[in-house]
């Protein structure tokens, strides 16, 4: 019988950047790097762990803007023909580095690992990612649970009707695409505001996550810390971070992803090859930017970087998770001597530290789910809901409010250089709720614009524009992105009351913000706050 | 920021302000001289954040703008893919927002309806001369015999329109009046906020009899919880939690999370680079068969064909062999290309 669990949750998001008016979006490299680094490196383990008979549990949260992305034909059809260009430029690389075996050893591992990318989005899975995440869910691998429709932060919203149609549209969106409502939720940033709870049980989520403070600051004092859930007095659970299970993997001095004999991420051929070479898959303005190819190890703090040796990096992404399984282990076993039932520890990460920045991420995974399901009987994977079922007692208590950003509290996202984006914010979540409720059933080119005005309303409150603003790189995007959809909004709100609906314009944002092609603008009224809550209980 | 709150840092922090502003400084500088000069750089470029602490009668000493803000809302009516819209400066309402940054600050944001702005300008003979203030009270401290919650008040100056209130204790109820003080001395008050609540900063003191767990334990389990730096006290906890993710900026977009591995240091250091390609080119008839090193490759549909290899040190043989399309010809060339690459002495 096992002494305790590990609750292993990645969290997977991009802001939705999509720009069909122009050619090439440099920023829309995000999405189809993430989906060759990460997402299908991540599936590729999670498949074959799968199919090896490993049984696992695993939860993941998929925000409704990167799970629209997956299944945009646009991005979709782009992708293929980015992965596409990669594979020219990795064959390519195949006879330049002809002379230089290490290298050339690395340009076939590209190759193949393009090749497999390609193969894997267009062949296997007819171009939506959606699908292999279902399906593991469907196998009952993963507990796949939702985020706020575009990621907005909590704690800095006004009115909680904005709150509500964060949690309305995702439990929506992630019901049609799995076919069954999520479990839980990953608040945006870990960001928890008191009293946000009642509005996430209004929706039947049974559990969130805080950060590690989150919980310990709660009020009672929560006897297990954050080795067990808490009920809020609202009777959704919440779970708290683990941090020196985080320590180990995110720390820059301390975590694994700094070994020397992990590849850098810094040593891009986009930047160190010949201009004319690699101007064909760099920025059609010739700005030299990433290409995913990269030769070198971490090698120690030096610029004299070494070739990287896949063969030596996989042997550490093994020791490393035994490492990690050891301390689990170790710290469980403590934990189950002094508490008086079973303890979870719960480590969550960002999904885009796998295989993105720590290239060796997706291996080190599949390392430990092994090891964890062979080698040992002290820990098991659980999720937060099989954790709910063996212990359906729990304390009651309010955790406080917190976010996992720099410092735990609100001031990333408020702060010298994003908080001009609140007055704006406030301004139109409470236009779209006047709306709302001067027009109880708008239908035609009216209820078009409606619809249109929630999602610009929704775009605009994505936390990454504020984080952008703060971490001072691509900031002009991030600042150009909070006014376009404001100023949409504002626009869109004068139409409408001025009873003068521009349709070409209208036509135009349709096209171009199309997040959410089902949603009903109505969610933002004030009194159907009660009504979500009763269908939900005319439902269970 | 507040020059004021200047006053009140270490030089550490001082030094660290300095950095983040990109101010230069000198290892020699004294505290009192940071603060000059951070005082000058604030006053510089955030006037358009200032507030001034209310000391009666003194004049407004940290307002060299004091332009009255355009308060017209300028959204322009364009297509969008011409440009990015204006946003207004002003939503035309008389109304003050509070929200909370963490347990130690508040922050407040406010707007005036024009009318009301000209009415008071009347009363007081121009806009930039009406006291205008913040009254933040502390709803959960009532003022000991007069009743109602304690209250401070801030001078707002005319060009700003937000500002970040430090409240000393964590886990409190806050609220704000946005008000003027009138001619009589009193304080008027034109909006009032939302409530907010600050966070705690520290363990709970209530403790529930049915979830009871020994001291000992507990301070155990809170230490575990943060991993072996915690200390037993809460001060420390809250220290470790503030210092803990200086290099995990926690998530965000792809872009923005800082590699594990830690940028390339940045010190300053000249460089050199240099590499050699090689071309290695040539053509033939299109339906030949031809191999360069004995490896096969593609010719264009003319008959050309183009290979670039990186060239490292050394001598490179390199034959290259075509054979005619019915089998019956063919022609060797080989070519032999070498690399000696010598570095000086660094000067």
């Amino acid at each position: 019988m096992e002494q305790g669990y590990l609750a292993l949750v990645l969290h997977a998001h991009l802001p939705y950047i999509r720009h069909p008016e122009h050619e090439k979006f440099l920023e829309e490299d995000w999405f189809y790097e993430a989906v060759t680094e990460t997402y299908i490196p991540l599936l590729k383990v999670l498949e074959k762990l799968a199919e090896d008979g490993v049984k696992y549990r695993l939860t993941i949260s998929l925000t409704p803007t990167l799970l629209s992305m997956f299944s945009d034909p646009l991005l979709q059809n782009r992708y293929v023909s980015h992965i596409e260009k990669l594979i020219e430029l990795a064959d390519k690389e195949l006879t330049r580095t002809r002379w230089l075996p290490e290298f050339h050893d690395l340009a076939r591992m590209y190759r193949d690992m393009f090749a497999y990318a390609r193969w894997f989005f267009v062949d296997k899975y007819h171009k939506n990612l959606v699908t292999p995440f279902r399906r593991l869910q469907d196998e009952g691998f993963l507990d796949i649970i939702t985020c706020g429709a575009t990621h907005g932060y909590f704690p800095l919203m006004l009115q909680r009707e904005g709150v509500r149609a964060q949690i309305h549209y995702a439990t929506e969106y992630h019901t049609r695409l799995f076919g069954r409502p999520p479990q839980g939720i990953w608040l945006p940033e870990c960001g928890y505001n008191p009293g946000d709870d009642e509005i996430i049980r209004g929706y039947g989520l049974r559990f969130f996550f805080t950060d590690a403070h989150g919980i310990l600051h709660a009020s009672p004092r929560p006897k297990y810390g954050v080795f067990a859930p808490i009920y809020c007095p609202s009777g959704v659970a919440a779970f708290g971070r683990d941090l020196e299970s985080s320590k180990q993997v995110w720390s820059a001095r301390e975590g694994y992803p700094g070994d020397y004999d992990y590849r850098e991420f810094y040593r891009d051929i986009g930047y160190d090859l010949e201009y004319d070479y690699i101007r064909p898959y760099i920025h059609p303005n010739g700005l030299r930017i990433n290409t995913g190819i990269k030769y070198y190890r971490v090698t120690g703090p030096t610029h004299e970087k070494q070739p990287y040796i896949p063969a030596r990096a996989v042997e550490k992404a093994a020791v490393h998770a035994g490492n990690f399984m050891f301390n689990r282990s170790k710290q469980i076993e403590y934990l189950a001597s002094i508490l008086d039932r079973r303890p979870v520890v719960v480590s969550p990460y960002d999904a885009e530290l796998f295989g993105h920045w720590w290239f060796e991420g997706p291996q080190w995974l599949d390392y430990l789910i092994r090891k964890i399901y062979y080698d040992q009987k002290i820990i098991k994977l659980i999720t937060p809901g099989d954790y709910l079922e063996i212990y359906p007692k729990n304390q009651v208590s309010l955790p406080s409010l917190s976010s996992w950003g720099y410092k735990g509290f609100n001031e990333v996202w408020l702060e010298g250089s994003n908080d001009w984006i609140y007055r704006h914010l406030h301004q139109i979540t409470r236009r779209m709720t006047d709306l709302a409720e001067r027009f109880p059933s708008a239908s035609g080119v009216l209820q078009r614009a409606l619809n249109q005005a929630a999602r610009e309303v929704l775009l605009a409150q994505s936390s990454d524009w504020a984080f952008i603003m703060k971490t001072g790189t691509m900031v002009q995007y991030a600042v150009k992105r909070t006014k376009d959809h404001i100023g949409r909004f504002l626009r869109l709100y004068d139409e409408i009351t001025g009873n003068r609906i521009n349709e070409e314009f209208l036509n135009d944002l349709e096209q171009k913000d199309n997040i959410f092609p089902e949603l009903d603008y109505r969610v933002y009224a004030s009194h159907q706050a009660g009504q979500a809550e009763k269908n939900i209980a005319v439902a269970q | 920021m507040n020059p004021d709150e200047l006053e009140k840092m270490s030089k550490k922090e001082l030094l660290s302000l300095a950095q983040e502003k990109k101010v230069k400084t000198q290892p020699t500088m004294t505290r009192e001289e940071l603060v000059e000069k951070l005082r000058t750089v604030i006053l510089q470029t955030e006037t358009s954040r200032f507030v001034q602490e209310k000391t009666a009668g003194s004049p407004d000493q940290f307002a060299p703008f004091p332009a009255i803000v355009d308060k017209q809302a300028v959204v322009k009516e364009k297509r969008l893919e011409q440009g990015e819209f204006e946003l207004p400066l002003s939503y035309n309402e008389t109304a003050v927002v509070l929200l909370v940054r963490d347990p130690y600050w508040i922050y407040a944001y406010w707007d005036f309806h024009p009318k009301l702005q000209e009415e008071l300008a009347q009363v007081f003979h121009g806009w930039e001369k009406v006291p205008l203030a913040l009254r933040v009270y502390n709803l959960s401290r009532s003022k000991s015999g007069a009743g109602g919650p304690e209250h401070f008040d801030l001078s707002v100056n005319h060009v700003t329109n937000n500002w970040y209130i430090n409240v000393e204790e964590p886990g409190r109820e806050y609220q704000v009046e946005l008000g003027y003080y009138a001619l009589d001395g009193n304080f008027r008050a034109l909006a009032s906020s939302n409530r907010v609540a600050t966070p705690q900063d520290r363990i709970s003191d209530v403790i529930d009899e049915q979830w009871m767990i020994i001291e000992e334990d507990f301070r155990r389990l809170y230490r575990l919880a943060g991993g072996a730096g915690w200390g037993d006290s809460s001060v420390e906890l809250v220290e470790s939690l503030l210092k803990r993710l200086e290099r995990e900026a926690g998530s965000g977009a792809i872009s923005s999370i800082s590699s594990p591995a830690g940028a390339p240091p940045r010190e300053r250091r000249f460089w050199l680079v240099l590499d050699t390609e090689l071309i290695v080119y040539g053509a033939t008839e299109p339906d030949a068969a031809l191999t360069v090193q004995g490896r096969p490759v593609k010719l264009r549909p003319d008959g050309t064909f183009t290979l670039r290899m990186a060239l490292p040190d050394g001598t490179q043989t390199i034959p290259v062999s075509a054979q005619s399309g019915d089998g019956k010809d063919s022609i060797t060339i080989t070519t032999n290309v070498s690399r000696n690459t010598h570095k000086g002495e660094e000067v």
